[in-house]
């Protein structure tokens, strides 16, 4: 399925250590200009693949593609790629000008070319005046912004990322995500970017692509991997999720839904084939929650509020079904809500279309 | 405070013996001990007189820094098969290259003998150096294995990521990097190398290195030309020292110089 537009093309690549199968089944086509995350929880594979990707790893089965050109052999310097290292890998025996000059040096550039390349490359990360400081004078996100400044100063084709915002506060971090945005728009160039936090993924990503234990669980834009995650796992790991377990009944008009033991109906998505009788797990986001019924939100449960967290723009209400089940709802300040109270019984609604439906054995 | 006194106790207890070494090298008598009783320069100039002596110490210069490049450039050799080897061969080689710095010497020397003797090298100023190497190459070893522990093999891979070829790498990341280990080895390998004696005396056939040739005027009668020597090799040792820490110094700056002027 290789389109004239992809840089990147990866099919039915496996990668072992050893015995340890590190990845399989891997296939994504990565387009020119697009930016990709690579999205999972811990040793999922995500460094694996970028490495694979730059060529510090031998693929082990299938078929790597870079610019339409078959990669097996050739090393990382050949390829039109540069990475921004997990832990940067900055130079510590040059200053931040040299760093970024680095690769322009191999490249035996003329000296006036790489003076100005570098002089406007540290001008768009904002480091001209560090230019003379060693890597130890700098604090985790200048030496964040030297590393982007290092690989994007060659203009690669394709920039690799692995986790370079993990080391940075909250602040700086949000700072960098807009800062990486905007080089994105000034070069075209393609990202792919490594991280496991979902936020960072979903601001900046073209299409998210879900790793877990090796294996691709789900490639989509951030919307739509968002409200219509295909299983279980990718419900899970991105945003929160309620989860109410139930079992698959025949509705009355022939369709299939659910019950749950309080005798509340959920139908909606089913991503995975599901039969009668199975039991399931019906997933609803805790902002898909309301107290007011509406055309779109028709199906409803009882149940009690315990609890209230106040986060600021939005609070999260604890509630309870009658038979115990907890589950979380997400309401924005100034909407009207039902008080705590653990006696009063409030009705509870949602729309079908926020519904997915997943088999409960399988994670 | 009780902390302070004990540290310059302990400093002038490793420093006193060197002072009153040089104290006395200037003595105008021949007189090794208090009361002091003039200065002048007679046992220098005696040093300069005394063909001999300057035979021993210049073949002594020569070897060590023989001894001590060659032991730098095989340290560099080693530290590059170190980084690239995995868990059991490199296991492997820190045993054969740290080991020996376990066996006496009286041992090595026996050994070597023979070793040449086999291959029927004749002794003098080139089996010295070898043997000077082998006794060297284990310190050295342990130096760098400490510097490669903590290096970081990402280094390398980001070079080669922007581009470079394993040799340039080498060139531009790894070596800048352990460039000062491998020289305060080798300066540490310079100083073993001045003052060995016991395997030196197995293979040096008809040379005489300093350390022999004092050996044997001390069996004669203890002059204080010992002093004016020993005060000779602190001071070049000392020299080798700064040397070497500003060179290190100087090239950074003129790297920064280069790089305006561009
Ligand atoms: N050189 C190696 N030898 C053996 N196993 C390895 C090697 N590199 C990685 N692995 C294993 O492969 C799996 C995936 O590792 P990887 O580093 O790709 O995870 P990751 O998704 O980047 O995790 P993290 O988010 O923690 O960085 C892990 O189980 C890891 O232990
Ligand atoms: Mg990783």
């Amino acid at each position: 399925m290789t389109t004239a537009d992809s840089i990147i093309s990866i099919a039915n690549v496996g990668k072992k250590f050893g015995t340890y199968q590190a990845l399989h089944g891997i296939d994504l086509e990565v387009r020119k200009g697009e930016i990709v995350t690579l999205l999972g929880p811990s040793g999922c594979g995500k460094t694996t693949l970028m490495r694979l990707i730059a060529g510090f790893e031998d693929v082990t089965s299938g078929n790597l593609r870079i610019g339409g050109k078959d990669m097996v052999g050739v090393p990382p310097e050949k390829r039109p790629i540069n990475m921004v290292f997990q832990r940067y890998a900055l130079f510590p025996h040059l200053d931040v000008y040299e760093n970024v000059a680095y690769g322009l040096r191999v490249r035996r550039l003329p000296a006036a070319e790489i003076e100005s390349k570098v002089r406007r490359m540290l001008d768009i990360v904002q480091l001209s005046q560090l230019s003379q400081r060693y890597i130890n004078e700098l604090s985790g996100g200048q030496c964040q912004r030297v590393a982007l400044a290092r690989a994007l100063v060659n203009e690669p084709q394709v920039l690799l990322m692995d986790e370079p915002l993990a080391a940075l506060d909250l602040k700086i971090r949000q700072t960098m995500l807009e800062e990486m945005k905007r080089i994105h728009a000034a070069t075209g160039t393609t990202f792919i970017y490594v991280t496991h936090d979902q936020d960072e993924a979903m601001i900046l990503s073209d299409r998210i692509v879900l790793l877990n234990k090796g294996e691709v669980v789900q490639i989509d834009e951030p919307h739509q991997m968002y409200a219509e995650p295909k299983s279980l796992f990718a419900a899970k790991f991105l945003g929160e999720t309620n989860l109410f377990p139930v079992r698959m009944v025949a509705m009355a008009d022939g369709s299939s839904g659910s019950v749950h033991a309080t005798g509340a109906v959920f139908t909606g998505k089913q991503p995975q084939p599901l039969k009668e009788g199975d039991s399931a797990l019906a997933s609803i986001r805790p902002e898909a929650l309301y107290f007011a019924a509406s055309e779109r939100h028709r199906q409803s449960f009882k149940a009690r509020i315990t609890d209230e967290l106040f986060i600021g723009s939005r609070s999260f209400l604890t509630a309870q079904l009658t038979n115990g089940d907890r589950f979380r709802i997400q309401i924005q300040r100034g909407t009207a809500c039902p008080p705590v109270s653990p006696e009063a019984q409030v009705d509870v609604f949602w729309s079908p279309e926020d519904v997915s439906i997943y088999p409960a054995a399988l994670t | 405070m009780i902390l302070r006194i004990f540290v310059a106790l302990v400093i002038s207890f490793l420093v006193a013996p060197l002072l009153i070494i040089v104290l006395f090298s200037f003595h105008a008598t021949a007189s090794l001990s208090f009361p002091f009783q003039g200065l002048s320069l007679r046992w220098y100039a005696a040093l300069f007189e005394d063909a001999q002596l300057g035979d021993a110490m210049l073949t002594s210069l020569l070897v060590a820094l023989v001894t001590a490049v060659a032991t730098l450039v095989l340290g560099m050799c080693a530290s590059l098969a170190w980084l690239r080897l995995g868990g059991r061969a490199r296991a492997a080689v820190e045993a054969v290259t740290i080991t020996p710095i376990a066996l006496p010497g009286l041992f090595i020397g026996v050994s070597l003998l023979i070793a040449l003797a086999l291959f029927q090298v004749s002794l003098g100023k080139v089996t010295i150096i070898i043997a000077h190497i082998v006794i060297s190459m284990p310190i050295v070893m342990i130096a760098m294995r400490a510097r490669l522990a903590l290096f970081d093999t990402m280094l390398e891979e980001a070079s080669r990521d922007l581009g470079a070829n394993s040799l340039y790498t080498f060139r531009k990341v790894t070596l800048p990097l352990i460039m000062p280990t491998l020289v305060s080895a080798a300066v540490l390998t310079f100083a073993i190398s001045l003052d060995e004696f016991i395997v030196t005396g197995f293979v040096s056939g008809t040379e005489t290195t300093l350390p022999m040739f004092i050996w044997s005027m001390m069996r004669r009668t203890v002059t204080p030309m010992i002093n004016a020597i020993s005060t000779v090799i602190l001071i070049a040792t000392l020299a080798i020292l700064l040397i070497s820490s500003h060179i290190e110094r100087t090239r950074r700056a003129q790297s920064l110089r280069a790089r305006e002027s561009e």
